[in-house]
């Protein structure tokens, strides 16, 4: 079914300028973040967003096991100190591992974010290569399929691969999710040998 | 009678190699010490098949094998069906939670998490240490 009422030329041209500009916003973007480098000089060569994505993640990770190698070198040496001692620097030491979980979360939103805009990127080339400007004709879509209704529980044949989001803006804390996890009632012909 | 931490054989899987080093850190806290570690799904199911592990810690993103994929092999291979298996992971949904459970998964952390929650989940798991 065509989405677009066949009207004036200009208003295709007005589309087609709304979404150039879009575009220039993206690659304006993705040129901003190949130039946020580090005096690193093996990062200078890099001018993709995937290759900036790859020196966030070593950046984050050398300087994470740095850490970490100090907290481990303090840890281990407190077992020759005094029990006070011991007490307050293991404390502490717990407190930067736990810490440090930050370059994995890190990395798994840096992740969502490149992933994200190359697919609007993908999809606004899909939508400038259906418009001629010689010949503007209307661009025909399928139908959307309506999406399951809230509620609607249809995990048997989901698709692995849309669970796999990564850490959430607003996500529920450990509390909330034990409530959900000791309080699930999952039919026993479901579980797979769980102890 | 509590566990003796140190005789418990662990397996702690994820692509992240420093979040892979903050939990075997923080299991040492604990007292545990016999851990071994994968950082994907295809060689810790190979070290799974080959030893017995008492408990497996997993992530849930990881490539090509995800957690989930390696708790369904786990849970289908009669060799470890029965050893607990933790996921620990930012995947906070409640479709996340459902289908873990659904597969077998024995308890579910979610990063970032402390200490004290790891204590907690492996308590249940495991029992008192």
């Amino acid at each position: 079914m065509a989405i677009f009422q066949e009207s004036s030329i200009e208003q295709y041209q007005k589309l087609i300028d709304e979404i150039g500009i879009l575009r220039s916003i993206i690659d304006a973007t993705k040129s901003e973040v190949a130039h946020m480098h580090t005096n690193n000089p093996n990062t200078s060569h890099i001018t993709s967003a995937q290759d900036e994505l790859d020196a966030i993640l070593e950046c984050t990770a050398d300087a994470t096991n740095n850490i970490l190698e100090s907290a481990e070198a303090l840890f281990n040496y407190s077992e020759r100190c005094s029990d006070d001692q011991k007490s307050f620097l293991q404390e502490h030491c717990t407190r930067i591992f736990e810490a440090c979980t930050f370059q994995d979360l890190t990395g798994q939103r840096v992740t969502k974010i490149v992933r994200t805009l190359q697919m609007v990127e993908e999809a606004f080339v899909r939508i400038l290569s259906g418009f001629s400007q010689d010949d503007v004709v209307p661009v025909h879509m399928e139908k959307i399929e309506t999406p399951p209704q809230v509620g609607e529980l249809v995990f048997d044949n989901m698709d692995e691969r849309s669970l796999m989001n990564g850490p959430q803006i607003k996500a529920p804390d450990q509390d909330a999710i034990d409530n959900l996890f000791e309080n699930l009632i999952i039919p026993t012909a479901k579980i797979k040998n769980s102890t | 009678m509590a566990v003796d931490p140190s005789k418990i054989r662990i397996i702690c899987i994820d692509d992240y190699k420093t979040m892979l080093r903050i939990i075997i850190n923080l299991l040492r806290q604990l007292g545990f010490s016999e851990i071994d570690e994968a950082t994907d799904g295809v060689t810790a199911y190979e070290k799974i098949q080959e030893k017995n592990y008492d408990l497996i810690i997993s992530d849930w993103n990881m490539e090509p094998m995800s957690g989930l994929e390696l708790l369904k092999k786990v849970r289908a291979n009669p060799h470890c069906a029965k050893v607990p298996f933790i996921m620990v992971t930012a995947e906070s949904k409640p479709e996340n939670v459902i289908i873990a459970k659904q597969a077998g998964v024995t308890n579910y952390i979610v990063k970032p998490f402390n200490l004290s929650t790891l204590k907690n989940k492996l308590t249940a798991v495991l029992g008192e240490f």
